[in-house]
């Protein structure tokens, strides 16, 4: 999306859900003490919604205030299981609140299939998408180490975080198994990044980072694809269906204002579906056409 | 009497103790807007979180009322009214494995009660988390506090609590 501002193209973004704002929905470093419940949470929270659980650490008394994920819309299971979905419905997604790991593919994955015999292999290779990993890398800021070890390879990294005394301790017990005990590629600033400030350790990064420390679209690409003022981002538009042409090609999406409640169709060139695994699939079985 | 039991559990000795910590105005408000504290349950929507929240409330108060019926039956007055010694016999065969006596089921259910609102209410309050030396206290580090035991990753001489703390 920022990419697209940057060159030059008019670009519309729908989110279905509003506008994050760091400054009222993150935890801002609220110690358990400062919660009027001490993070149990009111009982009361969801009284009458119809989506009843609550979700987990994301979502606590830490960062209440508005309901940045979705309660309004209950979900139901297949008889006999049992699946969980957290849905947070805010610009930047449950990226606000991510666990920052960013491995790369290595030929291990995009070319799985010959290794294993199942599936079909990627229609790219390791060597081809290996600069893109690294311009991608270069922009989030990852931490780690270098692991020489082709399932995971290397690329531009930020120091590593230091290990804590757990990690030794594990580590040192892997050994003696044949484990390696390595750092995970993080997505978190340990030294200050494009503008961005270093991370300060205070912990409450799946509450929202308050400082913009650890890659989000909410303090990364959002202002940069706004600054380029080519981007129109639409807020809780629920996308209904993609709209095609008379010859079955994607011609732009109809999606529903939760505010007004009004259904209103919105034309692009090209359409790009990424409303999370789920979502997207759920938007793709409600755009069946004649063709 | 919440208070006084609270204190007991954590008194003042050295650092500061539930009384001090608000431990019983906390309890009161948990008790009171039916919040559940205990994690034996999985709270999985609204309706069970006030069964849990009703369920500890009518405990709790039955609680306070059988410590008072316990205290008459041993020493013919009312819990608040004995003696420090006959408090702490009491409380002590409801919180000792060795200790328990046949028929005080529900003193003992109630006692675990207790401590647990009295420890979640101590724990989550500075001056309680300042007994512990608890790191998380500061929010802002210049850079990450790792591991201070370069000479020992094995970590086999670490001691109880001293040692584990950041340098």
């Amino acid at each position: 999306m920022k990419l697209l501002c940057e060159a030059g193209l008019q670009v519309c973004a729908l989110n279905s859900g509003p506008r994050t704002d760091p400054e009222k929905d993150y935890r801002r470093h609220r110690q358990v003490y400062d919660l009027k419940f001490r993070g149990y949470g009111d009982p009361l929270r969801l009284q009458g919604k119809a989506h009843q659980e609550p979700y987990s650490v994301e979502e606590s008394e830490y960062s209440e205030g508005r309901d940045l994920f979705e309660h309004d819309v209950a979900y139901s299971n297949a008889p006999g299981t049992d699946w969980y979905w957290k849905r947070c419905k805010a610009t930047g997604g449950k990226a606000n609140f991510w666990g920052r790991s960013s491995a790369r593919f290595g030929d291990i994955d995009f070319k799985a299939a010959d290794l294993d015999g199942f599936g079909e292999n990627w229609p790219v290779d390791y060597a081809e998408i290996s600069p893109w990993f690294s311009k991608a890398e270069r922009y989030m800021g990852v931490a780690s180490t270098v692991q020489n070890r082709p399932s995971n390879p290397d690329g531009d990294y930020l120091p590593p975080f230091p290990f804590r005394c757990i990690d030794y301790i594990i580590q040192k017990g892997a050994e003696k198994i044949g484990v390696p005990y390595l750092p995970d590629r993080c997505a978190q600033l340990t030294t200050a990044h494009n503008g961005h400030p270093a991370c300060h350790y205070c912990g409450n990064c799946s509450r929202g980072c308050d400082v913009g420390s650890f890659f989000s679209p909410t303090w990364f690409t959002i202002p940069e694809a706004e600054a380029t003022k080519n981007l129109t981002l639409l807020t809780n538009a629920l996308v209904r269906e993609v709209l095609v042409d008379e010859s079955g090609m994607a011609k732009g999406v109809a999606y529903i204002d939760r505010t007004t409640r009004k259904e209103i169709e919105v034309y692009a060139k090209v359409v790009v579906l990424a409303a999370s695994c789920v979502e997207t699939a759920h938007i793709m079985l409600n755009s069946k056409s004649r063709h | 009497m919440v208070e006084h039991l609270a204190e007991m559990i954590i008194p003042e000795d050295g650092t500061p103790g539930a009384k001090q910590a608000g431990v019983a105005e906390f309890i009161d408000f948990m008790v009171a807007n039916k919040v559940p504290v205990s994690t034996s349950r999985d709270i999985r929507s609204t309706d069970d979180a006030l069964e849990a929240g009703s369920e500890a409330q009518v405990r709790f108060v039955a609680g306070l009322a059988w410590m008072n019926a316990r205290s008459q039956a041993l020493f013919k007055t009312d819990f608040m009214r004995c003696s420090s010694e006959q408090q702490n016999s009491l409380l002590e065969e409801l919180a000792y494995k060795e200790k328990f006596k046949p028929t005080t089921e529900s003193g003992r259910a109630f006692f675990q009660m207790m401590r647990e609102y009295t420890v979640v209410g101590f724990y989550t309050t500075k001056i309680g988390l300042e007994t512990l030396g608890y790191p998380g206290l500061q929010t802002f580090w210049a850079h990450m506090p790792g591991c201070p035991h370069h000479d020992d990753p094995e970590h086999k001489n670490l001691s109880e609590l001293g040692a584990g703390s950041n340098g």
